[in-house]
Protein backbone atom coordinates (compact mmCIF):
# COMPACT_ATOMS: atom_id res chain seq x y z
CA UNK A 1 0.00 0.00 0.00
CA UNK A 2 2.72 2.41 1.00
CA UNK A 3 4.48 1.65 -2.26
CA UNK A 4 1.50 2.92 -4.25
CA UNK A 5 1.68 6.27 -2.44
CA UNK A 6 5.35 6.68 -3.18
CA UNK A 7 4.88 5.63 -6.76
CA UNK A 8 2.14 8.25 -7.25
CA UNK A 9 4.24 10.84 -5.52
CA UNK A 10 7.24 10.23 -7.74
CA UNK A 11 5.27 10.08 -11.00
CA UNK A 12 3.32 13.22 -10.04
CA UNK A 13 6.61 14.89 -9.12
CA UNK A 14 8.11 14.09 -12.52
CA UNK A 15 5.15 15.45 -14.48
CA UNK A 16 5.00 18.50 -12.25
CA UNK A 17 8.70 19.16 -12.91
CA UNK A 18 8.18 19.04 -16.66
CA UNK A 19 5.27 21.50 -16.55
CA UNK A 20 7.02 23.82 -14.11
CA UNK A 21 10.25 23.74 -16.09
CA UNK A 22 8.50 24.74 -19.32
CA UNK A 23 5.87 27.13 -17.99
CA UNK A 24 8.36 28.63 -15.53
CA UNK A 25 10.35 30.05 -18.44
CA UNK A 26 7.29 31.98 -19.58
CA UNK A 27 6.58 33.13 -16.02
CA UNK A 28 10.15 34.30 -15.45
CA UNK A 29 10.55 36.01 -18.83
CA UNK A 30 7.14 37.72 -18.59
CA UNK A 31 7.73 38.51 -14.90
CA UNK A 32 4.36 37.18 -13.80
CA UNK A 33 5.52 35.23 -10.74
CA UNK A 34 3.34 37.37 -8.51
CA UNK A 35 0.31 36.61 -10.70
CA UNK A 36 0.86 32.86 -10.26
CA UNK A 37 1.14 33.31 -6.52
CA UNK A 38 -2.05 35.40 -6.56
CA UNK A 39 -3.91 32.70 -8.48
CA UNK A 40 -2.75 30.05 -5.98
CA UNK A 41 -3.97 32.03 -2.98
CA UNK A 42 -7.22 32.96 -4.73
CA UNK A 43 -7.81 29.28 -5.42
CA UNK A 44 -8.00 28.63 -1.68
CA UNK A 45 -11.50 30.12 -1.80
CA UNK A 46 -12.35 27.32 -4.21
CA UNK A 47 -10.89 24.71 -1.90
CA UNK A 48 -13.12 26.00 0.91
CA UNK A 49 -16.17 25.87 -1.36
CA UNK A 50 -15.36 22.29 -2.39
CA UNK A 51 -15.07 21.22 1.23
CA UNK A 52 -18.36 22.93 2.11
CA UNK A 53 -20.21 21.35 -0.82
CA UNK A 54 -18.50 17.96 -0.42
CA UNK A 55 -17.03 17.96 -3.91
CA UNK A 56 -13.40 17.37 -4.79
CA UNK A 57 -11.76 20.68 -3.72
CA UNK A 58 -9.35 20.53 -6.64
CA UNK A 59 -12.28 20.92 -9.06
CA UNK A 60 -13.70 23.98 -7.31
CA UNK A 61 -10.19 25.36 -6.95
CA UNK A 62 -9.70 24.99 -10.70
CA UNK A 63 -12.85 27.04 -11.34
CA UNK A 64 -11.68 29.69 -8.88
CA UNK A 65 -8.21 29.82 -10.38
CA UNK A 66 -9.58 30.35 -13.87
CA UNK A 67 -11.73 33.25 -12.67
CA UNK A 68 -8.84 34.67 -10.64
CA UNK A 69 -6.59 34.58 -13.68
CA UNK A 70 -9.21 36.25 -15.87
CA UNK A 71 -9.90 38.82 -13.15
CA UNK A 72 -6.24 39.79 -12.89
CA UNK A 73 -5.88 40.01 -16.65
CA UNK A 74 -9.04 42.10 -16.91
CA UNK A 75 -7.93 44.52 -14.20
CA UNK A 76 -4.61 44.88 -15.99
CA UNK A 77 -6.04 45.60 -19.43
CA UNK A 78 -9.30 47.36 -18.78
CA UNK A 79 -9.62 48.94 -15.35
CA UNK A 80 -7.51 51.61 -13.74
CA UNK A 81 -6.51 49.27 -10.92
CA UNK A 82 -2.79 48.51 -10.75
CA UNK A 83 -1.91 44.90 -11.30
CA UNK A 84 -0.19 44.42 -7.95
CA UNK A 85 -3.17 45.95 -6.15
CA UNK A 86 -5.55 43.63 -7.99
CA UNK A 87 -3.43 40.61 -7.07
CA UNK A 88 -3.12 41.72 -3.45
CA UNK A 89 -6.89 42.05 -3.12
CA UNK A 90 -7.56 38.78 -4.88
CA UNK A 91 -5.13 36.71 -2.83
CA UNK A 92 -6.26 37.95 0.57
CA UNK A 93 -9.98 37.82 -0.26
CA UNK A 94 -9.55 34.32 -1.70
CA UNK A 95 -7.78 33.09 1.43
CA UNK A 96 -10.34 34.75 3.73
CA UNK A 97 -13.22 33.23 1.78
CA UNK A 98 -11.59 29.79 2.01
CA UNK A 99 -11.18 30.01 5.78
CA UNK A 100 -14.80 31.16 6.31
CA UNK A 101 -16.23 28.45 4.04
CA UNK A 102 -14.20 25.72 5.75
CA UNK A 103 -15.28 26.99 9.16
CA UNK A 104 -18.97 26.99 8.10
CA UNK A 105 -18.65 23.47 6.73
CA UNK A 106 -17.79 22.26 10.26
CA UNK A 107 -15.45 19.71 8.73
CA UNK A 108 -12.72 19.37 11.29
CA UNK A 109 -10.72 16.70 9.54
CA UNK A 110 -9.50 19.07 6.79
CA UNK A 111 -5.76 18.92 6.24
CA UNK A 112 -5.26 22.70 6.14
CA UNK A 113 -1.53 22.33 6.56
CA UNK A 114 -1.50 20.05 3.52
CA UNK A 115 -3.23 22.65 1.35
CA UNK A 116 -0.96 25.44 2.50
CA UNK A 117 2.37 23.64 2.38
CA UNK A 118 1.67 20.55 0.31
CA UNK A 119 1.67 16.85 0.94
CA UNK A 120 2.80 14.90 -2.07
CA UNK A 121 1.86 11.63 -0.39
CA UNK A 122 -1.81 12.65 -0.62
CA UNK A 123 -1.61 12.56 -4.42
CA UNK A 124 -4.13 10.11 -5.85
CA UNK A 125 -4.08 8.14 -9.08
CA UNK A 126 -6.68 10.56 -10.48
CA UNK A 127 -4.35 13.49 -9.72
CA UNK A 128 -1.58 11.70 -11.58
CA UNK A 129 -3.80 11.27 -14.64
CA UNK A 130 -4.84 14.93 -14.58
CA UNK A 131 -1.20 15.99 -14.28
CA UNK A 132 -0.33 13.72 -17.20
CA UNK A 133 -2.97 15.37 -19.38
CA UNK A 134 -1.88 18.86 -18.37
CA UNK A 135 1.75 18.02 -19.15
CA UNK A 136 0.76 16.78 -22.59
CA UNK A 137 -1.36 19.88 -23.27
CA UNK A 138 1.42 22.21 -22.10
CA UNK A 139 4.06 20.52 -24.23
CA UNK A 140 1.83 20.46 -27.32
CA UNK A 141 0.95 24.10 -26.81
CA UNK A 142 4.61 25.11 -26.55
CA UNK A 143 5.46 22.99 -29.58
CA UNK A 144 2.82 24.53 -31.83
CA UNK A 145 3.03 28.09 -30.52
CA UNK A 146 6.74 28.32 -29.86
CA UNK A 147 7.34 31.23 -32.23
CA UNK A 148 4.40 33.16 -30.78
CA UNK A 149 5.66 32.35 -27.27
CA UNK A 150 9.01 33.94 -28.13
CA UNK A 151 7.44 37.07 -29.64
CA UNK A 152 5.00 37.57 -26.75
CA UNK A 153 7.74 37.07 -24.14
CA UNK A 154 10.03 39.51 -25.94
CA UNK A 155 7.67 42.28 -27.05
CA UNK A 156 3.88 42.00 -26.93
CA UNK A 157 3.21 45.20 -28.83
CA UNK A 158 5.39 44.04 -31.71
CA UNK A 159 3.44 40.79 -31.73
CA UNK A 160 0.22 42.74 -32.14
CA UNK A 161 1.75 44.72 -34.99
CA UNK A 162 2.54 41.39 -36.67
CA UNK A 163 -1.12 40.45 -36.43
CA UNK A 164 -0.57 37.69 -33.84
CA UNK A 165 -3.62 37.17 -31.57
CA UNK A 166 -1.54 38.23 -28.56
CA UNK A 167 -4.41 38.72 -26.10
CA UNK A 168 -5.97 35.33 -26.82
CA UNK A 169 -2.67 33.48 -26.56
CA UNK A 170 -1.85 35.26 -23.31
CA UNK A 171 -5.15 34.06 -21.87
CA UNK A 172 -4.28 30.49 -22.87
CA UNK A 173 -0.86 30.82 -21.22
CA UNK A 174 -2.52 32.19 -18.11
CA UNK A 175 -5.04 29.33 -18.08
CA UNK A 176 -2.15 26.86 -18.25
CA UNK A 177 -0.53 28.66 -15.33
CA UNK A 178 -3.82 28.61 -13.38
CA UNK A 179 -4.36 24.87 -13.92
CA UNK A 180 -0.74 24.09 -13.08
CA UNK A 181 -0.90 26.15 -9.91
CA UNK A 182 -3.96 24.25 -8.66
CA UNK A 183 -2.49 20.83 -9.42
CA UNK A 184 0.72 21.83 -7.69
CA UNK A 185 -1.17 22.72 -4.51
CA UNK A 186 -1.23 19.04 -3.49
CA UNK A 187 2.49 18.71 -4.08
CA UNK A 188 4.03 21.88 -2.66
CA UNK A 189 1.04 23.77 -1.28
CA UNK A 190 -0.43 27.21 -1.96
CA UNK A 191 2.33 29.14 -0.25
CA UNK A 192 5.19 27.33 -1.99
CA UNK A 193 3.76 26.97 -5.51
CA UNK A 194 5.46 30.05 -6.84
CA UNK A 195 8.89 28.67 -5.92
CA UNK A 196 8.50 25.63 -8.15
CA UNK A 197 7.27 27.82 -11.00
CA UNK A 198 10.10 30.34 -10.85
CA UNK A 199 13.27 28.88 -9.30
CA UNK A 200 14.18 26.29 -11.98
CA UNK A 201 13.71 28.84 -14.79
CA UNK A 202 15.54 31.54 -12.84
CA UNK A 203 18.48 29.18 -12.30
CA UNK A 204 18.65 27.98 -15.90
CA UNK A 205 18.58 31.56 -17.13
CA UNK A 206 21.95 32.11 -15.51
CA UNK A 207 23.53 29.43 -17.63
CA UNK A 208 22.20 30.04 -21.12
CA UNK A 209 21.48 32.82 -23.61
CA UNK A 210 19.23 30.66 -25.75
CA UNK A 211 15.55 30.39 -25.02
CA UNK A 212 15.23 26.73 -26.08
CA UNK A 213 18.16 25.67 -23.92
CA UNK A 214 16.66 27.68 -21.08
CA UNK A 215 13.54 25.50 -21.28
CA UNK A 216 15.46 22.21 -21.45
CA UNK A 217 17.77 23.17 -18.59
CA UNK A 218 14.88 24.43 -16.51
CA UNK A 219 13.09 21.06 -16.87
CA UNK A 220 16.27 19.21 -15.87
CA UNK A 221 16.83 21.40 -12.80
CA UNK A 222 13.19 20.99 -11.89
CA UNK A 223 13.43 17.19 -12.17
CA UNK A 224 16.61 17.05 -10.09
CA UNK A 225 15.19 19.21 -7.33
CA UNK A 226 11.89 17.31 -7.16
CA UNK A 227 13.46 13.84 -7.11
CA UNK A 228 16.23 14.90 -4.72
CA UNK A 229 13.78 16.81 -2.53
CA UNK A 230 11.37 13.88 -2.37
CA UNK A 231 14.12 11.41 -1.45
CA UNK A 232 15.47 13.72 1.23
CA UNK A 233 12.03 14.29 2.70
CA UNK A 234 11.47 10.53 2.75
CA UNK A 235 14.75 9.62 4.41
CA UNK A 236 14.85 12.55 6.84
CA UNK A 237 11.09 12.39 7.47
CA UNK A 238 10.55 16.11 6.80
CA UNK A 239 7.71 17.79 4.78
CA UNK A 240 7.98 17.06 1.05
CA UNK A 241 6.92 20.42 -0.42
CA UNK A 242 9.26 22.45 1.76
CA UNK A 243 12.14 20.07 1.06
CA UNK A 244 11.66 20.40 -2.71
CA UNK A 245 11.57 24.18 -2.47
CA UNK A 246 14.67 24.28 -0.24
CA UNK A 247 16.53 22.00 -2.65
CA UNK A 248 15.68 24.47 -5.41
CA UNK A 249 16.73 27.36 -3.21
CA UNK A 250 20.10 25.78 -2.51
CA UNK A 251 20.71 25.13 -6.23
CA UNK A 252 19.80 28.78 -6.87
CA UNK A 253 22.26 29.97 -4.23
CA UNK A 254 24.99 27.78 -5.70
CA UNK A 255 24.25 29.17 -9.16
CA UNK A 256 24.83 32.67 -7.82
CA UNK A 257 28.48 31.79 -7.31
CA UNK A 258 28.80 31.29 -11.04
CA UNK A 259 29.42 34.99 -11.60
CA UNK B 1 -1.92 53.13 -55.88
CA UNK B 2 -1.06 55.05 -52.72
CA UNK B 3 0.92 53.13 -50.13
CA UNK B 4 -0.82 54.77 -47.19
CA UNK B 5 -3.89 56.94 -47.04
CA UNK B 6 -5.40 58.57 -43.95
CA UNK B 7 -8.67 60.43 -44.38
CA UNK B 8 -9.85 62.75 -41.61
CA UNK B 9 -8.52 60.54 -38.79
CA UNK B 10 -9.40 61.51 -35.21
CA UNK B 11 -7.88 59.67 -32.26
CA UNK B 12 -8.66 60.07 -28.57
CA UNK B 13 -6.72 58.24 -25.83
CA UNK B 14 -8.21 58.27 -22.32
CA UNK B 15 -10.56 61.01 -23.48
CA UNK B 16 -7.69 63.23 -24.65
CA UNK B 17 -7.54 64.35 -28.27
CA UNK B 18 -4.25 63.03 -29.70
CA UNK B 19 -4.75 63.24 -33.45
CA UNK B 20 -7.02 65.86 -34.97
CA UNK B 21 -8.39 65.40 -38.47
CA UNK B 22 -5.29 63.85 -39.99
CA UNK B 23 -5.18 63.68 -43.77
CA UNK B 24 -2.10 62.02 -45.21
CA UNK B 25 -1.23 60.44 -48.51
CA UNK B 26 2.03 58.53 -48.82
CA UNK B 27 2.97 57.36 -52.31
CA UNK B 28 5.10 54.36 -53.16
CA UNK B 29 8.87 54.94 -52.73
CA UNK B 30 8.23 58.07 -50.67
CA UNK B 31 10.69 58.66 -47.84
CA UNK B 32 8.65 60.66 -45.38
CA UNK B 33 10.08 62.07 -42.18
CA UNK B 34 7.52 63.01 -39.54
CA UNK B 35 8.82 65.45 -36.97
CA UNK B 36 7.17 67.07 -33.99
CA UNK B 37 7.58 67.56 -30.27
CA UNK B 38 7.45 64.69 -27.81
CA UNK B 39 3.85 63.83 -27.01
CA UNK B 40 2.72 65.27 -30.35
CA UNK B 41 1.19 61.98 -31.43
CA UNK B 42 3.95 60.61 -33.68
CA UNK B 43 3.99 57.11 -32.20
CA UNK B 44 0.19 57.12 -32.05
CA UNK B 45 0.06 57.90 -35.77
CA UNK B 46 2.29 54.90 -36.54
CA UNK B 47 0.11 52.69 -34.35
CA UNK B 48 -2.98 53.88 -36.17
CA UNK B 49 -1.36 52.89 -39.46
CA UNK B 50 -0.53 49.47 -37.98
CA UNK B 51 -4.09 49.03 -36.75
CA UNK B 52 -2.98 48.88 -33.09
CA UNK B 53 -5.08 51.93 -32.24
CA UNK B 54 -8.54 52.39 -33.70
CA UNK B 55 -9.42 55.95 -34.71
CA UNK B 56 -12.67 57.31 -33.38
CA UNK B 57 -13.42 58.72 -36.78
CA UNK B 58 -11.85 58.53 -40.22
CA UNK B 59 -10.40 55.97 -42.56
CA UNK B 60 -6.97 54.33 -42.80
CA UNK B 61 -5.95 52.47 -45.94
CA UNK B 62 -2.77 50.49 -46.61
CA UNK B 63 -2.56 49.79 -50.34
CA UNK B 64 -6.32 50.26 -50.39
CA UNK B 65 -6.89 47.73 -47.61
CA UNK B 66 -7.77 48.00 -43.92
CA UNK B 67 -4.79 48.15 -41.50
CA UNK B 68 -5.53 44.60 -40.26
CA UNK B 69 -5.14 43.28 -43.79
CA UNK B 70 -2.64 45.82 -45.00
CA UNK B 71 -0.13 45.49 -42.18
CA UNK B 72 1.37 42.40 -43.76
CA UNK B 73 3.00 44.81 -46.21
CA UNK B 74 4.51 46.77 -43.33
CA UNK B 75 7.80 46.23 -41.54
CA UNK B 76 7.77 47.98 -38.17
CA UNK B 77 10.74 49.13 -36.12
CA UNK B 78 9.35 50.20 -32.73
CA UNK B 79 10.81 52.91 -30.55
CA UNK B 80 14.00 51.60 -28.96
CA UNK B 81 12.18 49.03 -26.98
CA UNK B 82 12.68 48.77 -23.29
CA UNK B 83 13.50 45.13 -23.87
CA UNK B 84 15.33 43.18 -21.22
CA UNK B 85 19.03 43.14 -22.23
CA UNK B 86 19.43 39.77 -20.55
CA UNK B 87 16.64 38.21 -22.57
CA UNK B 88 18.00 34.87 -23.76
CA UNK B 89 17.77 35.35 -27.51
CA UNK B 90 20.20 35.63 -30.43
CA UNK B 91 20.09 38.21 -33.24
CA UNK B 92 18.89 35.58 -35.71
CA UNK B 93 16.02 34.59 -33.43
CA UNK B 94 15.03 38.24 -33.07
CA UNK B 95 14.99 38.64 -36.85
CA UNK B 96 12.95 35.45 -37.25
CA UNK B 97 10.15 37.15 -35.27
CA UNK B 98 9.59 39.25 -38.37
CA UNK B 99 8.50 36.07 -40.17
CA UNK B 100 6.04 35.14 -37.41
CA UNK B 101 3.09 37.13 -38.75
CA UNK B 102 3.51 35.70 -42.26
CA UNK B 103 3.52 32.11 -41.07
CA UNK B 104 0.19 31.86 -39.29
CA UNK B 105 -0.60 29.82 -36.22
CA UNK B 106 0.33 26.15 -35.74
CA UNK B 107 3.45 26.44 -37.87
CA UNK B 108 7.15 26.48 -37.10
CA UNK B 109 9.99 28.30 -38.85
CA UNK B 110 11.53 26.32 -41.71
CA UNK B 111 14.78 26.64 -43.66
CA UNK B 112 13.25 29.20 -45.99
CA UNK B 113 12.41 31.45 -43.03
CA UNK B 114 15.94 31.11 -41.71
CA UNK B 115 17.37 31.95 -45.14
CA UNK B 116 15.19 35.06 -45.36
CA UNK B 117 16.15 36.11 -41.85
CA UNK B 118 19.83 35.64 -42.66
CA UNK B 119 19.41 37.64 -45.87
CA UNK B 120 17.83 40.47 -43.87
CA UNK B 121 20.78 40.39 -41.46
CA UNK B 122 23.14 40.54 -44.44
CA UNK B 123 21.31 43.61 -45.82
CA UNK B 124 21.98 45.52 -42.61
CA UNK B 125 25.52 44.14 -42.35
CA UNK B 126 24.90 42.10 -39.23
CA UNK B 127 25.11 38.53 -40.54
CA UNK B 128 28.34 37.80 -38.68
CA UNK B 129 26.56 38.51 -35.40
CA UNK B 130 23.65 36.15 -36.05
CA UNK B 131 24.45 33.92 -33.09
CA UNK B 132 25.28 36.76 -30.71
CA UNK B 133 22.77 37.39 -27.92
CA UNK B 134 20.96 40.66 -28.63
CA UNK B 135 21.95 42.09 -25.24
CA UNK B 136 25.65 41.83 -26.06
CA UNK B 137 25.40 44.11 -29.11
CA UNK B 138 25.94 47.89 -29.09
CA UNK B 139 22.97 50.25 -29.41
CA UNK B 140 23.61 50.84 -33.11
CA UNK B 141 23.99 47.13 -33.82
CA UNK B 142 20.77 46.35 -31.95
CA UNK B 143 18.98 48.95 -34.05
CA UNK B 144 20.24 47.24 -37.21
CA UNK B 145 18.99 43.89 -35.97
CA UNK B 146 15.55 45.42 -35.31
CA UNK B 147 15.54 46.81 -38.85
CA UNK B 148 16.51 43.37 -40.15
CA UNK B 149 13.55 41.98 -38.18
CA UNK B 150 11.25 44.41 -40.00
CA UNK B 151 12.86 43.51 -43.36
CA UNK B 152 12.50 39.78 -42.77
CA UNK B 153 8.80 40.02 -43.57
CA UNK B 154 9.72 41.40 -47.02
CA UNK B 155 7.69 44.56 -46.51
CA UNK B 156 6.67 47.19 -49.05
CA UNK B 157 6.53 49.85 -46.34
CA UNK B 158 8.99 50.43 -43.53
CA UNK B 159 7.85 52.31 -40.40
CA UNK B 160 10.58 53.50 -38.06
CA UNK B 161 9.89 55.11 -34.68
CA UNK B 162 12.75 57.27 -33.38
CA UNK B 163 15.35 54.89 -34.79
CA UNK B 164 18.41 56.98 -33.99
CA UNK B 165 17.82 57.64 -30.30
CA UNK B 166 20.88 56.54 -28.38
CA UNK B 167 22.91 55.92 -31.55
CA UNK B 168 25.98 58.09 -31.98
CA UNK B 169 26.24 60.50 -34.88
CA UNK B 170 28.79 58.60 -37.00
CA UNK B 171 26.71 55.46 -36.91
CA UNK B 172 23.63 57.55 -37.72
CA UNK B 173 25.20 58.57 -41.04
CA UNK B 174 25.74 54.92 -41.94
CA UNK B 175 22.23 54.23 -40.84
CA UNK B 176 20.72 56.81 -43.19
CA UNK B 177 22.83 55.43 -46.04
CA UNK B 178 21.22 52.08 -45.36
CA UNK B 179 17.74 53.62 -45.42
CA UNK B 180 18.53 55.39 -48.68
CA UNK B 181 19.45 52.04 -50.19
CA UNK B 182 16.26 50.42 -48.88
CA UNK B 183 14.16 53.33 -50.16
CA UNK B 184 14.91 52.22 -53.73
CA UNK B 185 12.58 49.30 -53.24
CA UNK B 186 10.25 50.37 -50.44
CA UNK B 187 8.30 53.24 -48.96
CA UNK B 188 9.75 54.56 -45.71
CA UNK B 189 8.15 56.57 -42.95
CA UNK B 190 10.48 57.72 -40.21
CA UNK B 191 9.34 59.44 -37.06
CA UNK B 192 11.70 61.61 -35.03
CA UNK B 193 11.77 64.60 -32.73
CA UNK B 194 15.18 65.54 -34.12
CA UNK B 195 14.58 67.91 -37.04
CA UNK B 196 18.16 68.55 -38.00
CA UNK B 197 19.34 65.05 -38.83
CA UNK B 198 16.16 63.88 -40.43
CA UNK B 199 15.70 66.78 -42.85
CA UNK B 200 18.93 66.10 -44.70
CA UNK B 201 18.09 62.53 -45.52
CA UNK B 202 14.39 62.26 -46.25
CA UNK B 203 12.47 63.17 -49.42
CA UNK B 204 9.36 64.55 -47.71
CA UNK B 205 8.75 66.15 -44.34
CA UNK B 206 5.57 66.39 -42.32
CA UNK B 207 5.13 68.06 -38.95
CA UNK B 208 2.87 66.62 -36.32
CA UNK B 209 1.59 68.12 -33.13
CA UNK B 210 -1.96 66.82 -32.84
CA UNK B 211 -2.56 68.28 -36.32
CA UNK B 212 -0.48 67.29 -39.31
CA UNK B 213 1.22 69.83 -41.54
CA UNK B 214 2.26 68.32 -44.84
CA UNK B 215 2.58 69.70 -48.36
CA UNK B 216 3.79 66.57 -50.11
CA UNK B 217 7.39 67.74 -50.16
CA UNK B 218 10.11 69.11 -47.87
CA UNK B 219 8.63 72.55 -47.24
CA UNK B 220 7.43 73.74 -43.88
CA UNK B 221 6.83 77.40 -43.13
CA UNK B 222 8.38 79.23 -40.21
CA UNK B 223 4.92 79.94 -38.83
CA UNK B 224 3.96 76.27 -38.95
CA UNK B 225 7.12 75.22 -37.15
CA UNK B 226 6.55 77.85 -34.49
CA UNK B 227 2.97 76.72 -34.03
CA UNK B 228 4.01 73.10 -33.76
CA UNK B 229 6.87 73.56 -31.33
CA UNK B 230 5.20 76.43 -29.43
CA UNK B 231 8.39 78.44 -29.50
CA UNK B 232 10.21 80.72 -31.89
CA UNK B 233 12.17 79.07 -34.64
CA UNK B 234 15.45 80.54 -33.36
CA UNK B 235 15.08 78.55 -30.17
CA UNK B 236 15.08 75.36 -32.22
CA UNK B 237 18.82 75.83 -32.20
CA UNK B 238 20.01 73.42 -34.84
CA UNK B 239 17.22 74.16 -37.25
CA UNK B 240 18.10 72.94 -40.71
CA UNK B 241 18.24 75.81 -43.14
CA UNK B 242 17.42 73.58 -46.03
CA UNK B 243 13.78 73.43 -45.10
CA UNK B 244 13.22 77.14 -44.63
CA UNK B 245 15.47 78.35 -47.44
CA UNK B 246 13.62 76.34 -49.99
CA UNK B 247 10.38 77.78 -48.80
CA UNK B 248 11.62 81.33 -48.92
CA UNK B 249 12.75 80.84 -52.51
CA UNK B 250 9.21 80.22 -53.60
Amino acid sequence: MIYEFIKHAIIAGIFASIICGVLGVYIVLKRIAFISSGIAHGAFGGIGLGILLHINPIITALVFSVFSALGIEYSKEKSKLHEDTAIGILMSVGMALGIILISISKTYSVDLFGFLFGNILSVTLLDVYILMCLTAITLLFFYFFFKEFVVISFDEEYGKALGIPVEKLKIVFLMLVAFTVVLLIKIVGIVLVVALLTLPAAISRRFTKNIKNMIYLSVIISLISVVLGLSLSWYLDIPSGATIVLTNGIIFLLSCFKE
Amino acid sequence: MNAIELKDVWVYLDGRLILEGINLTVKERDFLGIIGPNGGGKTTLLKVILGLIKPKKGEVLIFGKSPEEGRRYIGYVPQKSIFDPNFPITSLEVVLMGRCGKKGLFTRYNNQDIEKAEYALELVGMLEYKNTPIGELSGGQQQRVFIARALASEPKILLLDEPTVGVDILIQEEFYELLKKLNKSMTIILVSHDISVISVHVKQIACLNRKLYYHGDKRISKEELEEIYQCSVEILAHLPHRILDKHNDL
